[in-house]
């Protein structure tokens, strides 16, 4: 088991010296303040180097890069643009204030939840784009404290609100298309949803209610069409559910006040469990996201310990990587997780108002050349 | 544009010890003026302000904060404005977290806006220059009696738009305070000097300058005690000798008072307390809070032998959460005018406190059965203050009112009666808000029919998500004192007992106001205003009015504001036999904000 050993991050880095003198150049001159900003882009765009995490059989996660406001989609900025900046001031950038919740969609872009900030945001770093997701209205029709966010086969960005109580679907463009949860006479059929996960081929929702012990399954409509679970902790109950992750035909629930990831079917049976209360490495005290690789290992994040650990599917801690600080590849309660098809695995590391991006080379991908 | 490459405001170090930030504005634009009081001109104009704040070490051992700014109204420094103001503020802390704190503070403004007050309308405009610097140390060691210093002193020079008078005041005041805690007592000192002159035209009469120069001290010694059943024991001695020399004549005097208390709370519910005051100079307290409230004295007053002492009991008991009940005893004994005045009061009051209708009901009721010794005569005072709060279907409703009748003032013989009463409307029709409020109050002497005041004032307003609009109508009359900063209220006026100029005054205002925001970044304002009032003073009466136009349209694009504005100010006094002022203003321009470091 290896821990990594990590650099400061350079984005977090600056030079007070440098800064005054820019400030100098800066009034003096709208070129030198041009240069200033080609400068400061480059400081940017600079990652911290991580070590990279060798494990068995020559697999081996590496660090990528992490992001954590609307300028990391466009660093670079062309003449004209940089000319606007010098003239009229900066725009101003949208920050991760704490980032929740992360998925990413067909088209490659990072969806990342923000409670603090009371919408999404939507970093497309091929388009280099960003869009910034929020809805406010009267009464509970607003966003108010997004949690977890899941997409559809079409893209669609399903959002639950444990404020409100409702789940708002934005379409892919990010305008916003329905609400979900609401009855007659401002009632909701949710206490707190948090989890949300998306059968797009069964056309099913599937949503943690924490403060019920339940899992909802719902047709797209948001009709619901079953319950799951009750409060407990024998087999398929659960004490405080959150985070929800489909895979294939297994739904993995994070069964939080009961420090286990519990695996039902999508019919809501029991499969198995994985996990146990403790403070060592393999046990789980606040497990937060889940997710799974294309090896189909289990990816838990453990908010209090700043780590994500990763178990096999009997259980079996295999290694973890992480650990509290500000670092490069270190968290500070880290909450959401996901992995996409790539095996790039996206971490919201909250408190340290950032997403951090690893990538899990296995086997198959390395004897296919795509080694770094 | 620094903030291009920084996300948040930079700070500079310069070497090891001195941290520093600094941001600010700077504007560019065509403005025109024109008036009859300012020669026409137009062209391109600039401005700015800027704020500079750092310390050296640690803001605990120095902090300071320097903002200069120029050519710009502080009132309305992002479009056309009537007063294009310059000027620096500053000030530095000093060993704040330590025992010796200090302070230095300094400002210096030119052709800075200020006001006239007129009781209940609008104030009048004035402008003209000022600079101040103020000075504090404090020491405070532990188990060692806390002392602090301030030392000030300031001058002002302005004129009045619509007269072609100035006024000019200058000030200096030190004060030293000291409290200790020693074997229980706590014990405190203080002096306090003071000493102003000032020069103010009597342009509501006359055109002639008034001149006023003050000059006071005062020494105060106090010590109190803790007693048993939670109770205290204080004593305090204050002396105070202040010379007040005016156009017309001069006045001198001393007071020295004196004031003991008890209180005990045997209970959690009952509260036992006595009071004791003594003066020996009473018609100088008066004349002092005149002073102290801007007035002046046009008479030469010669010495009179006055005193006055008083003392209260008080029982108080909490009966239940929602009632409470008061009762007061008082013995006044006074002299002045070579006459002598007593007075008995016994006082009973009644608070209660309740939900009521499915609202908060909270009310005070007091009677007091006034007795004058020499005249043997006897009034009933009463004291009624009702608030009520609720919510009635979509509607907010609140409202108070009170009433008073005889209530005791600083002399025996002399008592006021009066009203008041506010009430605020409000419910939402759809996306629409509304509000509506309106209030007055009277206050009347009852030995000298005709002197006190009154005003009553509406409003209304609504705003819808990016529209919104309010209207005022304010009325006021009454009589007053003439003094530096503009009429204040005092019903306890007259020739008799004061030695002073009253002026009499009625007038009306009205005004309105819209906003729109109807995009993102696009905001747009106008309001419109006028007032007219008519005064005597010194059997001169005067005509006076003033209005005020203000239009501005701004654009935000990042950091950049583009403004458009248009002002129009007219303010006139018949009395002083120019014809209003008038200032007209636009502007269109840009205006940057820069977090330069």
């Amino acid at each position: 088991m290896v821990q990594f050993l990590l650099n400061r991050a350079a984005r977090s880095w600056r030079c007070p010296v440098l800064e005054v003198c820019g400030a100098i150049l800066l009034i003096v001159s709208p070129a030198w303040a041009a240069q200033k900003n080609k400068k400061a882009d480059k400081k940017a765009s600079v990652q911290a180097s991580v070590p990279d995490l060798l494990l068995e059989g020559g697999r081996k996660l590496v660090y990528e890069r992490n992001f954590g406001w609307e300028r990391d989609v466009k660093p670079k900025k062309g003449f004209w643009a940089r000319v606007v900046d010098v003239v009229a001031g900066p725009p101003e950038y949208h920050t991760l204030m704490r980032p929740y919740s992360v998925v990413t969609d067909s088209r490659g872009r990072i969806i990342v939840t923000d409670p603090d900030a009371a919408g999404i945001h939507i970093f497309d770093f091929a388009q280099q784009k960003y869009k910034f997701l929020s809805r406010q209205e009267k009464g509970k029709n607003s966003l108010f404290s997004p949690q977890c966010v899941a997409v559809d086969a079409k893209d669609n960005i399903y959002v639950t609100d444990s404020e409100s109580g409702r789940i708002f679907v934005f379409d892919a463009n990010g305008k916003y298309d329905r609400m979900i949860g609401a009855l007659k006479f401002g009632e909701g059929i949710f206490k707190r949803p948090t989890g949300i996960a998306i059968d797009s081929v069964a056309n099913r929702i599937y949503v943690t209610d924490t403060l019920r012990n339940k899992i909802y399954v719902m047709d797209m409509q948001g009709s619901v069409v079953q319950t799951i679970g009750k409060p407990g902790a024998g087999e398929g109950e659960f004490n405080f559910p959150t985070e929800l992750r489909l895979d294939g035909n297994e739904l993995l629930v994070v069964d939080a006040m009961n420090f286990r990831v519990q695996v039902l079917d999508k019919s809501g049976n029991f499969q198995y469990a994985i996990g146990k209360i403790g403070d060592t490495s393999g046990a789980m005290f606040r497990p937060k996201g889940i997710a799974l690789d294309s090896e189909g290992d289990l990816y838990v994040v453990d908010g209090l310990w700043g780590a994500i650990q990763v178990f096999n599917h009997k259980g079996e801690l295999l290694y973890y990587f992480g650990g509290r600080g500000t670092a490069a590849g270190k968290f500070q309660l880290p909450t959401g997780l996901f992995i996409d098809r790539s095996d790039r695995i996206y971490v919201a590391d909250s408190l340290n108002r950032r997403v951090q991006i690893y990538r899990y080379w296995g086997l198959p991908k390395q004897a296919a050349g795509g080694a770094q | 544009m620094l903030a291009a490459a920084v996300r948040m405001p930079a700070q500079v170090t310069v070497g090891n010890d001195v941290s520093m930030n600094m941001n600010g504005q700077i504007s560019v634009g065509y403005t025109g003026d024109y008036g009859n009081q300012i020669p026409s001109d137009h062209g391109i104009t600039a401005g700015g302000n800027a704020t500079l704040t750092g310390s050296y070490y640690t803001p605990s051992f120095l902090s300071f904060q320097v903002s200069p700014y120029y050519n710009q109204s502080r009132d309305n420094s992002t479009s056309s404005s009537i007063s294009d103001s310059s000027g620096v503020l500053g000030n530095v802390s000093l060993f704040s977290g330590g025992n010796y704190p200090g302070s230095i503070s300094f400002s210096k403004n030119y052709d800075s806006v200020g006001t006239f007050d007129v009781p209940g309308l609008p104030n009048y405009t004035t402008h003209g220059n000022s600079q101040g610097f103020n000075v504090g140390w404090g020491v405070i060691v532990p188990d060692w009696p806390q002392l602090t210093l301030n030392y000030g002193q300031g001058t002002n020079d302005y004129s009045i738009y619509g007269t072609d008078t100035n006024g000019t005041s200058d000030y200096h005041n030190f004060n030293a305070h000291a409290v200790y805690r020693v074997d229980g007592f706590n014990l405190n000192a203080g002096y306090f000097y003071n000493q102003n002159h000032s020069q103010y035209p009597l342009f509501l009469q006359t055109q002639q300058l008034e001149s006023l120069d003050n000059d006071g001290n005062s020494y105060s010694f106090g010590a109190s005690h803790d007693l048993p059943f939670h109770g205290t024991l204080g004593a305090n001695f204050n002396r105070s000798s202040f010379t007040s020399d005016f156009s017309d004549g001069r006045y001198t005097g001393t007071v020295d008072t004196v004031n003991s208390n008890a209180n005990f709370h045997p209970t959690g519910q009952l509260t036992l307390g006595a009071d004791f005051n003594y003066t020996d100079n009473l018609i100088g307290t008066l004349y002092q809070s005149i002073i102290s409230a801007g007035g002046i004295l046009q008479q030469s007053t010669p010495g009179q032998s006055s005193n006055s002492w008083d003392a209260s009991g008080l029982a108080s008991y909490i009966l239940t959460k929602h009632w409470t009940f008061t009762g007061t005893f008082e013995h006044r004994d006074q002299s002045y005018f070579g006459s002598s005045f007593g007075s008995n009061s016994l006082t009973g009051s009644a608070n209660y406190w309740n939900r009521f209708l499915g609202g908060s009901l909270s009310t005070v009721l007091s009677v007091t059965r006034l007795t004058e010794d020499t005249t043997n005569q006897s009034a009933i005072g009463l004291l009624t203050v009702v608030n009520y709060s609720r919510r009635i279907m979509l509607w907010d409703v609140s409202g108070s009112g009170n009433y008073f009748q005889n209530t005791q003032t600083l002399l025996v013989g002399y008592t006021t009666s009066g009203w008041g009463y506010s009430g605020q409307l409000g419910r939402k029709f759809g996306a629409v808000r509304w509000n509506a409020n309106a209030g007055g109050s009277r206050s009347l002497l009852n030995t000298a029919a005709g002197y006190g005041y009154n005003s009553q004032n509406f409003g209304t307003g609504f705003n819808i998500r990016w529209l919104g609009f309010n209207g005022t109508y304010a009325k006021s009359s009454g009589t007053g004192l003439l003094g530096v900063n503009g009429v204040v209220t005092s019903p306890l006026a007259g020739q008799s007992p004061l030695p002073t100029e009253l002026i009499l005054y009625g007038g009306h205002a009205y005004g309105g106001g819209i906003g729109l925001n109807p995009y993102k970044r696009l905001t747009i304002t106008f309001s419109y205003s006028r007032a007219f009032s008519d005064t005597v003073s010194n059997s001169v009466g005067s005509q006076n009015n003033s209005e005020n136009v203000f239009g501005r349209v701004q654009y935000q694009f990042r950091q950049m504001f583009l403004n458009a504005g248009y002002s129009r100010f007219v303010q006139g006094f018949s009395a002083s036999g120019t014809a209003p002022a008038q200032l007209n203003s636009f502007y269109v321009g840009v205006q940057r904000w820069f977090n330069f470091f």
